[in-house]
């Protein structure tokens, strides 16, 4: 799928989607960075994965200084050389009733959701730090960006507004052949969704398991259609944003 | 602002890897689209309260022009 002259930045590798995206890209040949705050987590990564010389753990806060995000990528391209994917899938997802709505509380989500994903394609999408035709671009979005469910709110506008974002970079990027596309889960195994649960107790999954025909999904099952949406195997889909829910 | 601090802002706002000289003609860079065109509208928008419109910057010639657009010192 992938050679070792591929970089591939993954952000969120230290957990749950992230992880699986990296440990696969590694496994399909690309030369991974592997970014996450967790540093303990990221350099086991670095014992599973299929090829630990293409695999490189860089700790990031990505929200210690949004601004700084562009110049980060940067750094990443001297090192590394110029990017030929991203994978965006670091994430924080919030519980809370729209009675709870504040600027304060949507800012954190817009932190995380949008500003940072959007900031680091800005730094991607600078012709010296990506291979031009080819590059690509992904964004694990959320289905609660298009029919968030109650106390989804704050969580679906912030991850609505990343895919409008990203719908207009994949437009303004296309001439140079790069491609931007969104990933829209719904429940996926992770720690993300045991942290939901510990929230809003276990009733919360017996009431959603019967609208997933297929189950919940896993971690991998994400990954495969990043790592799908990355490669020259999807040199003709951009501007989408993939609803992914398990027959939902 | 000086012609020399500009000329990296200028090669920055064009994500150009190549160096940039005052006395390049804009059309002979493959950078210069209207994506380009429309960050040095805000650039100037914000850093000069200069606010240029499109067909501005189309009339523009080379980089020095852009320069003494903004009344940038050679
Ligand atoms: N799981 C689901 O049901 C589900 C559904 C829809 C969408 N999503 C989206 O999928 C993405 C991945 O979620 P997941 O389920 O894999 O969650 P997860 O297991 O909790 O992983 C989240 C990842 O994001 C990283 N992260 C969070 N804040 C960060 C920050 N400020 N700087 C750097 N890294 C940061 C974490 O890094 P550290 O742990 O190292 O801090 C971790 O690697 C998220 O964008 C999430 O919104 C998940």
């Amino acid at each position: 799928m992938f050679q070792g002259k591929d970089v591939i930045l993954v952000t969120g590798a230290s957990s749950g989607i992230g992880r699986a995206t990296a440990l696969l890209c590694n496994r399909a040949g690309a030369t991974v960075i592997a970014s996450g705050r967790n540093t303990a987590a990221l350099q086991t990564l670095g014992d599973i994965c299929a090829a630990p010389d293409r695999l490189h753990a860089e700790p990031y806060d990505l929200c210690a200084d949004l601004n700084n995000l562009p110049v980060w990528i940067q750094d990443l391209r001297r090192r590394y050389g110029k990017l030929r994917g991203m994978a965006f899938c670091a994430g924080q997802t919030w519980n809370l009733p729209m009675s709870q709505y504040s600027p304060e509380t949507a800012n954190q989500a817009f932190a995380i959701c949008c500003h940072a994903p959007l900031m680091a394609a800005r730094g991607f999408c600078d012709r010296r730090n990506n291979t031009g035709q080819g590059a690509a671009l992904v964004f694990i979005a959320a289905a609660a960006a298009l029919d968030p469910n109650p106390a989804q709110g704050v969580y679906g506008a912030a991850k609505a507004a990343l895919v409008a974002g990203a719908r207009c970079l994949s437009k303004e990027v296309a001439g140079r052949g790069i491609r931007v596309n969104c990933i829209s889960p719904g429940l996926v195994q992770t720690p993300m969704m045991e942290e939901t649960v510990r929230q809003l107790g276990r009733e919360f999954l017996e009431q959603e398991a019967p609208l997933y025909p297929l189950g919940f999904g896993n971690a991998e099952d994400v990954a495969h259609l990043a790592a799908f949406l990355l490669s020259d195997a999807a040199r003709w889909i951009s501007g989408q944003n993939v609803p992914l829910t398990g027959g939902r | 602002m000086h012609l020399d601090k500009f000329i990296p802002i200028f090669q920055d706002l064009l994500q150009r890897d190549e160096p940039v000289f005052a006395t390049d003609t804009l059309a002979d860079m493959e950078e210069w689209d209207s994506l380009a065109i429309m960050a040095l509208i805000a650039w100037f928008d914000k850093n000069c309260n200069l606010h240029l419109t499109f067909p501005d910057c189309k009339a523009l010639r080379t980089v020095a022009d852009v320069a003494a657009l903004a009344k940038i010192r050679a």
